[in-house]
């Protein structure tokens, strides 16, 4: 294998591949069950926080007037931000004939729909009215009355399922040829379901022909999204004229950071998973390394845009855009504005050192830390906002309660509980890609 | 009425070098309807076998432009159905129209994207059983020709002679 992907360092073959990659997905241990019921009853719990909030309204969550979008939509971003890196790795480094994407692609990808999943549950937490989702939905109805297009929310709904949709057949076409493989592996009834998960794949020339040209295509329509997504994300807030948010700079300032966190959410799922699995001749160091210096990359546009709206908010001289970035600056939000910059431009930063960037206890930390700041840059897009917009006497300070810090927990638990599960029942690196990127077997090597 | 059985041999090869000598043995002489199977894409065989390029591309660019069709249709179509001035815009507002336009222009192109695969690669197979072999999606090569059964015996010593580390006579 090449220097660039640093598996060239052991000795993979066709055989071995099968083997590990087959085997991390063996009956799992008591710690594996230990955590999974930890997990559970975090997700429990938040869901519980849910039902307390069904029970008795939206009045248990810290959300009113006039900061009436709080923590369900800031989490609610965070969890598209997080979604975005997948489909970078998967298809955009694709795209680019990044060869260090096979190993960590998969689950990447499988980030990209467990978050999708998780978001798309924050606006129906938030509506209060979960039961009247499908209104958000075009369907004749007898009033005749469609969503009204116009509205960037509306946008948002047929993005995010778009998103949810292109996923998931990326996620599950990319797969076809590993569960041939898991199918062929495997006896009883698991044989049965991944030969039916399979659809039959045997790697004919045919059938690789048309699964390439479908993989490219599909790759090519996913890199869009990446783009488009967040943009309507962050176009929910723009296409307002809040102080704060309507600003032309949030299309890209979005995607950067929805990037940077995904990424730092991909190491923080990939580091254990190789320890775990003895993935480390898959998923090296470098593979690390090479996702730092993206994370770089990325906090210095993210860098970029946190000087650039204060600047504008400066140089616009406009009195209340002023008003507020003094108080993000300044106000009862200020912790959280340069906790966000430390964590998200001075954290990454440090993977400039070859050092920092070869330490997995740093890498870990880091991405701990992009997380964090990511979390706190939505919080005061949002809050920071609508809780100081025009008029003094509206002004409020936002603090949520406990319901919604309860299902922000259990988000996350949902989050991390959905990825366990996937890691015992799918292949979580990519064994045809991985295979691919070794030299194919020659005469000279199986005679030597 | 069912199919008529068919009669193919199946080598298999350890390395691409084998495999690629016995496809353009088998193609130079006409043994019969062949294939490649393989644990990854071999553009060597590809190339080899000849034919045109995937026509899943055709599906992408009608899906995408269905799609397309659809968002405006959508958008249009319901606003012209219920025509509501909000937030004082155009009834026919091209621009945010124009988002919803692009969104289902990317949805239905990767939704007829994988139809376009799962047509032309003719999955599901629930043939998959018939003259499959599992070491072929690990570390082996396979060459199938699909031949008349009085070739058979002919079929196989050529592909043992190609460098086949095994030959297996099947019923598709």
């Amino acid at each position: 294998m090449s220097r660039e992907t640093g598996v060239d360092r052991y000795t993979l073959n066709y055989s071995n591949i099968d083997v590990d990659l087959v085997r991390t997905m063996q009956p799992a241990g008591k710690l594996y069950y230990t955590v999974l019921v930890i997990l559970a009853a975090i997700a429990g719990w938040g869901g519980y926080a849910w039902s307390v909030q069904l029970r008795l309204g939206l009045g248990v969550a810290g959300i009113t007037w006039p900061v009436g979008w709080g923590f369900y939509i800031t989490t609610f971003v965070f969890w598209v931000g997080i979604a975005h890196s997948g489909t970078l790795i998967s298809a955009v480094l694709f795209l680019f004939r990044v060869r260090w994407r096979s190993p960590i692609y998969r689950s990447a990808e499988a980030v990209t729909v467990f978050a999708v999943m998780t978001a798309g549950l924050f606006p129906l937490i938030h509506m209060g009215r979960p039961w009247v989702a499908y209104w958000l939905m075009p369907y004749p109805q007898m009033g005749g009355l469609f969503p009204n297009f116009r509205s960037p929310l509306v946008w948002d709904v047929f993005a995010i399922s778009t998103y949810l949709t292109v996923s998931v057949l990326f996620f599950v076409t990319g797969m076809a040829p590993d569960l041939a493989i898991v199918r062929d592996r495997t006896v009883g009834w698991r044989n049965k379901v991944y030969g039916l998960l399979a659809q039959g794949w045997q790697g004919t020339d045919r059938q690789w022909k048309h699964y390439t040209a479908a993989y490219v295509f599909l790759a090519a329509l996913a890199t869009p999204l990446v783009i488009s997504v967040h943009s309507i994300v962050s176009w929910d807030f723009a296409m307002s004229i809040i102080p704060g948010w309507h600003t032309a700079i949030f299309p890209p300032y979005f995607v950067a950071g929805a990037i940077h966190s995904g990424l730092a959410m991909v190491l923080l799922i990939v580091i254990p998973m190789r320890r775990i699995f003895n993935l480390q001749p898959y998923i090296t160091g470098e593979h690390l390394a090479n996702m730092s210096k993206m994370l770089i990359f990325t906090g210095l546009i993210l860098g970029y845009a946190y000087g650039i709206e204060f600047f504008i908010a400066w140089y616009s001289n406009n009195v209340y855009e002023r008003s507020l970035f003094f108080y993000r600056a300044f106000g009862d939000y200020a912790w959280a504005l340069w906790l966000l910059v430390a964590c998200n431009v001075l954290g990454p930063s440090l993977f400039v050192f070859r050092r920092v960037r070869h330490s997995i206890p740093a890498i870990v930390a880091i991405s701990v830390f992009v997380n964090v700041g990511m979390f706190f840059e939505r919080f005061v897009i949002i809050v920071t906002s609508l809780g100081h917009s025009f008029d003094p006497f509206t002004w409020k300070v936002y603090v949520p309660r406990w319901p919604e810090v309860s299902i922000l927990a259990g988000s996350f638990a949902w989050f991390f509980l959905l990825f366990l599960i996937f890691a015992k029942l799918f292949p979580v690196v990519s064994m045809w890609e991985v295979k691919e990127q070794l030299p194919l077997p020659r005469k000279e090597d199986t005679h030597a | 009425m069912p199919e008529a059985p068919r009669h193919s041999v199946i080598g298999f090869y350890a390395d691409v070098d084998s495999l690629i000598h016995a496809l353009e043995l088998a193609k130079r002489e006409g043994l019969g309807e062949v294939r490649t199977i393989s644990p990854v894409p071999l553009a060597e065989a590809q190339r080899i076998l000849g034919g045109k390029p995937s026509p899943v591309r055709y599906f992408t660019l009608g899906g995408g432009f269905f799609g397309f069709l659809v968002g405006w249709a959508l958008t249009i179509g319901s606003v012209e159905h219920y025509p509501l001035i909000v937030g004082a815009k155009p009834i026919v507002s091209l621009t945010p129209f124009g988002v919803v336009a692009y969104i289902c222009t990317i949805l239905f192109g990767a939704l007829f994207t994988v139809l376009g695969m799962l047509i032309n690669a003719r999955l599901p197979d629930v043939k998959v059983g018939r003259g499959y072999d599992p070491r072929l999606t690990g570390n082996r090569f396979g060459l199938q020709v699909i031949c008349g059964r009085e070739q058979v015996e002919a079929i196989q010593d050529k592909l043992m002679d190609a460098g086949a580390e095994e030959v297996k006579y099947v019923v598709v």
